[in-house]
């Protein structure tokens, strides 16, 4: 095996890829695709979130509730108070609130739909409206027992979170779960879009014959493949990180507080642990796309590979999983987990090491299949004779 | 020289079991001469010719290509040849001289040379129009030029072809039969299958027969002509063929 001969046959595979417009535009859809969509998101969702704040709740008040009530009710500028429901359409309420009063207590109940974002805004309101007026009324009646307003305050509770500000840790969590997933989603997608062509496109071609008839090993050609291969995994990988890197970037500027450490160590290590995820893929696609008569075949049969490697994938959507050896041994998933740390700043050389030993394992065994099947006459000729 | 001594090539096949789609094949092709392959489809002509390419192991029996083992040393069996066949099709994304390059990487010539044969070659195959076009781009005739001159980079001694004829048309052939009468010139041995009894009557020094893997005959037209009191190649042939199914029926 010379590392020249394989690298001769990886460099017209990219050669040849980057001839075709469309591998490109694949790949290279996520750096357009991702900011485009990102900001219609939290555009969308700054616009939504202001116009729901803006919105005045209109209320529907019955059973006469006290007048102090009332007032403080048409004091609150968000809120539009009705008295009776008979003569409007019910479309146009957003909570309803009705009084009873049981043994001198006055019991508030507020009726409201919890899937209307605007009849949830409307009950909010209520309830601080409400909240206020209670507590005047319990420091009103405990003044005229010539009583001060805290008597009643047994306890004082203090809540401090220790990670800082709570959005902002719950923004952290959920990119470290996103972005690792979407990385890692898109490398695998990159190597099965490849790797089809790679192997039963080239059989459909009829090149193999042709690359066969050279001073060339079938180890040296199937080396040069999966170099090919996991080089556009870790392109599409790679493009898909440089694409959010800059956002995430972003975020850490308009949220000070949040906890992700976006930096080339980072970068760095994303890129090790994905190298042997893409490895271990692209050698499970090859070979079945050897086995594949057609492209198509094996487009399909890579399909269903293609949601088998998805699976592990969400595990690092699953809240608070803890990484144990289970998950470490769980190939893709341990991948995954320690990136998702890697996000939150926290590394684990003894971790590292295990999993890319799980991985690259599996991997050396992917290889010496696919290496077997494109030794195989049968694979690679079929029953074909002449 | 080709040597080849008791060839068999054993395949599986899921309904029928085992078979041997070659049986015993022996024969001998001396330096510059051209050895035509004849058989009907099936018979095991390519199977053959991928064995004495080293594309495909032999289950038993022994090649020996320009005096080398192709199962002990097949680097040296590619290097000795060139291979040209309907399923060595070219990478359609590279150019003419791209493919060229390519290729002729993998035999060790050096920059210069390789830039020099590259030049001659294109030259003398009147490439000059279309060398640095992709090959998606280019006309049968020109995309067989291209695989002609694939086939030479590396100016090997021996020339290895498949059927290089088969469903190409007239003129797109007769760059083909052309390539081959100027190598033949320049003493190269060639061994070639086709369908075509013309074209081996025109170009082949010796001619074999073969017919379910088997061998069937071997020798010159001439020989062939004496020994069945036939006038043309395709009476000669089918005259073998009736022989065979006359013995096989018998057996």
């Amino acid at each position: 095996m010379t590392m020249h001969r394989i690298n001769l046959i990886f460099k017209k595979e990219m050669k040849s890829l980057f001839r075709d417009k469309k591998a490109i535009l694949t790949i290279l859809l996520p750096v357009l695709i991702y900011p485009v969509l990102l900001m219609f998101f939290i555009g969308f969702t700054v616009v939504v979130q202001s116009n729901l704040d803006e919105k005045i709740s209109t209320v529907a008040v019955e059973n006469n509730p006290p007048q102090v009530l009332i007032d403080k009710l048409n004091d609150h500028e968000k809120l539009n108070v009705v008295y009776s429901t008979n003569d409007l359409d019910s479309d146009q309420i957003d909570a309803y609130l009705s009084v009873a009063h049981v043994d001198g207590v006055e019991n508030y109940t507020i009726e409201y739909n919890s899937t209307i974002e605007t009849s949830q805004f409307a009950a909010n309101r209520l309830k601080s409206v409400l909240t206020e007026y209670n507590e005047e009324l319990k420091t009103s009646k405990l003044n005229e027992a010539g009583l001060e307003a805290s008597t009643l305050d047994f306890v004082n509770i203090k809540s401090e979170e220790l990670m800082g500000n709570r959005d902002d840790r719950i923004i952290s969590m959920m990119m470290g779960m996103f972005f690792p997933f979407l990385i890692m989603l898109y490398g695998i997608t990159g190597t099965y879009t490849i790797a089809s062509d790679l192997s039963a496109g080239e059989k459909e071609r009829e090149t193999l014959e042709t690359i066969f008839s050279v001073p060339v090993k079938r180890f040296e050609i199937i080396m040069g493949k999966l170099l090919a291969c996991v080089n556009v995994g870790i392109i599409s990988g790679l493009v898909n990180i440089i694409s959010m890197f800059p956002l995430l970037y972003a975020a850490t500027v308009a949220i000070p507080d949040i906890n992700i450490n976006v930096s080339f160590v980072l970068l760095f290590y994303l890129i090790i642990m994905i190298i042997p995820v893409m490895i271990m893929t692209s050698t499970f696609f090859i070979g079945l796309g050897l086995v594949a008569r057609t492209f198509q075949e094996a487009q399909s049969y890579g399909s269903i590979l293609l949601i088998l490697f998805m699976v592990p994938t969400f595990v690092v959507m699953v809240p608070d999983l803890e990484i144990t050896n289970l998950v470490l041994s769980i190939p893709i998933a341990n991948a995954l987990m320690l990136m998702k740390e890697a996000f939150l700043g926290e590394y684990s050389l003894i971790r590292t090491f295990f999993v890319l030993l799980i991985n690259l394992s599996i991997s050396g065994a992917g290889i010496i299949i696919m290496n077997r099947l494109f030794k195989s006459d049968w694979v690679i000729f079929g029953g074909e004779k002449g | 020289m080709i040597e080849v001594k008791n060839i068999k090539k054993k395949f599986h096949d899921k309904k029928t079991g085992d078979f041997f789609a070659l049986n015993d094949i022996s024969f001998t092709v001396s330096d510059g001469e051209i050895f035509g392959l004849l058989g009907p489809n099936g018979a095991g002509k390519t199977t053959l010719l991928r064995i004495l390419s080293t594309i495909m192991e032999q289950t038993d029996g022994t090649v020996i290509v320009n005096g080398f083992d192709s199962k002990k040393k097949p680097e040296e069996v590619k290097k000795s040849i060139g291979f040209l066949s309907g399923n060595t099709k070219l990478y359609k994304k590279l150019t003419p001289t791209e493919t060229m390059r390519f290729f002729g990487s993998f035999y060790g010539i050096g920059k210069e040379i390789m830039e020099q044969r590259i030049d001659k070659i294109i030259n003398s195959l009147d490439m000059n129009d279309f060398k640095d076009r992709i090959i998606e781009k280019l006309s049968t005739g020109q995309v067989q030029k291209t695989s002609i001159a694939r086939c030479m980079i590396h100016d090997p001694q021996i020339y290895i072809l498949d059927e290089p004829t088969l469903g190409l048309d007239i003129l797109t052939s007769r760059t083909i039969i052309d390539f081959i009468k100027g190598e033949k010139e320049k003493g190269k041995t060639i061994i070639f299958s086709t369908h075509y009894m013309e074209e081996a009557d025109t170009l082949c020094d010796r001619i074999g027969l073969i017919h379910q893997g088997s061998l069937i005959q071997t020798g010159t037209i001439d020989e062939l002509k004496e020994k069945t009191g036939k006038n043309n190649i395709r009476d000669i042939f089918l005259y073998y063929i009736d022989q065979e199914e006359w013995i096989d029926d018998y057996a």
